[in-house]
């Protein structure tokens, strides 16, 4: 069983994966965090047409809504920065239908799982070094990982995601790498 | 179309009980606090559904706050529960 | 009955079957973590199934983008908090263990 279990083992265990050839990100100095009257600005922006289309455009709503949109705005521009990102439209347009593809596929795998009477499980975890840059890069790697058929992120540990497969005979490597390569032309990150 | 979303309702509040018997079930805190996960999900479908058989979009509202309610929920008790480890 | 109904009906009741599913998982599967697998996935899908089908059926633009606009904020908490859940299950497991 090629099963490491984190609960003892952290950290580098026996069953790290030696890094596929599939992808590698040349590494390049992101682009810097946007200034904190930008954030304040792009937030004002998006959580006004937010607002504006939930009240159907009434004026009224304003009394409520302005003061609202300017205080969760603050409290935007007050958190740290994370470092600055670009979409490339071609690569969110692709993601977007891949994805959709994925989650469908994701959950009539769990559910046929659930359904039938073997009950076909092997779970276990695996470890997954992450390569893509810290950021909304990774954070949309973690997050897309639980919505792929057979996997969900439960840690992460380091430069590592800990993750947790219904069946671990699947081949991990393959398909996070693939995700990868998704999130790197999501990004319009330059790859190799 | 109305008596067949009502049937859906009841398949759907179904799953709910189902999730129940996980929160009986348990066995840790962990586990009861997923089938609150599923509540949240259940419950924003059946207001979907809700809204358009009483031809109420308010109840469109009533689901977002229940998609979000669930979410901080979670959140504050996975927060409070790390609060508690000795570090 | 129109044509319009009737997809939306499909889609609805496609949507109550995974929510189904990922009831029938959450009870059958062993452990939280297979058990996680099966909340974001299947109950993810089901109500993105039941908020295209409402959606359709749904009288103004403003409901639509409503809509939309809740299957957003649920699977992205969903995805989140189950990441969050399943770390406090491995962390749990460390701490009896030592």
């Amino acid at each position: 069983m090629k099963t490491t279990d984190p609960a003892t083992d952290r950290g580098l265990g026996a069953d790290t994966p030696s890094l596929p050839a599939a992808l590698t990100v040349i590494p390049e100095p992101a682009p810097p965090a946007p200034p904190r009257w930008r954030r304040f600005l792009v937030a004002v922006l998006v959580l006004a047409l937010v607002w504006a289309v939930l009240t159907e455009f009434q004026p009224d709503a304003w009394v409520f809504g302005g003061p609202a949109v300017i205080a969760g705005s603050v409290l935007l521009a007050l958190l740290p920065a994370s470092p600055g990102w670009r979409l490339s439209p071609g690569g969110a347009l692709a993601f977007a239908l891949w994805f959709a593809v994925q989650s469908v596929r994701g959950a009539v795998d769990v559910a046929w799982r659930a359904v039938l009477p073997a009950l076909p499980l092997r779970p276990g975890f695996r470890h997954h070094p992450l390569r893509l840059p810290h950021g909304a890069p990774r954070v949309m790697f973690v997050n897309t990982i639980t919505l792929l058929p057979g996997t969900l992120s439960a840690e992460i540990a380091g430069d590592e995601v800990i993750v947790h497969m219904l069946d671990t005979r699947a081949d991990l490597d393959a398909d996070l790498a693939a995700l990868e390569a998704r999130i790197a032309a999501l990004f319009a990150l330059p790859q190799s | 179309m109305t008596s067949f979303l009502g049937g859906i309702l009841v398949v759907l509040l179904a799953s709910v009980l189902g999730g129940l018997v996980r929160v009986f079930r348990g066995p840790g805190a962990a586990d009861r606090l997923m089938a609150a996960q599923l509540f949240g999900t259940a419950a924003v479908a059946m207001l979907l559904i809700l809204s358009q058989v009483m031809a109420m979009p308010a109840l469109l509202d009533v689901a977002m706050v229940f998609a979000l309610l669930a979410a901080v929920t979670l959140v504050a008790f996975v927060a409070l529960s790390a609060r508690g480890r000795p570090q | 009955m129109t044509p319009l109904e009737l997809i939306a009906g499909a889609l609805i009741a496609l949507g109550a079957v995974f929510f189904i599913a990922g009831t029938v998982g959450v009870l059958r599967f062993p452990d939280i973590f297979c058990r996680l697998h099966a909340l974001t996935k299947a109950d993810g899908l089901g109500l993105g199934l039941v908020a295209l089908g409402v959606g359709l059926l749904a009288a103004s633009p403003g409901a639509v983008v409503r809509i939309a606009l809740v299957w957003f904020f649920v699977v992205v908490a969903s995805a989140t908090c189950s990441h969050l859940i399943a770390r406090h299950a491995l962390e749990r497991a460390r701490r009896e263990r030592s």
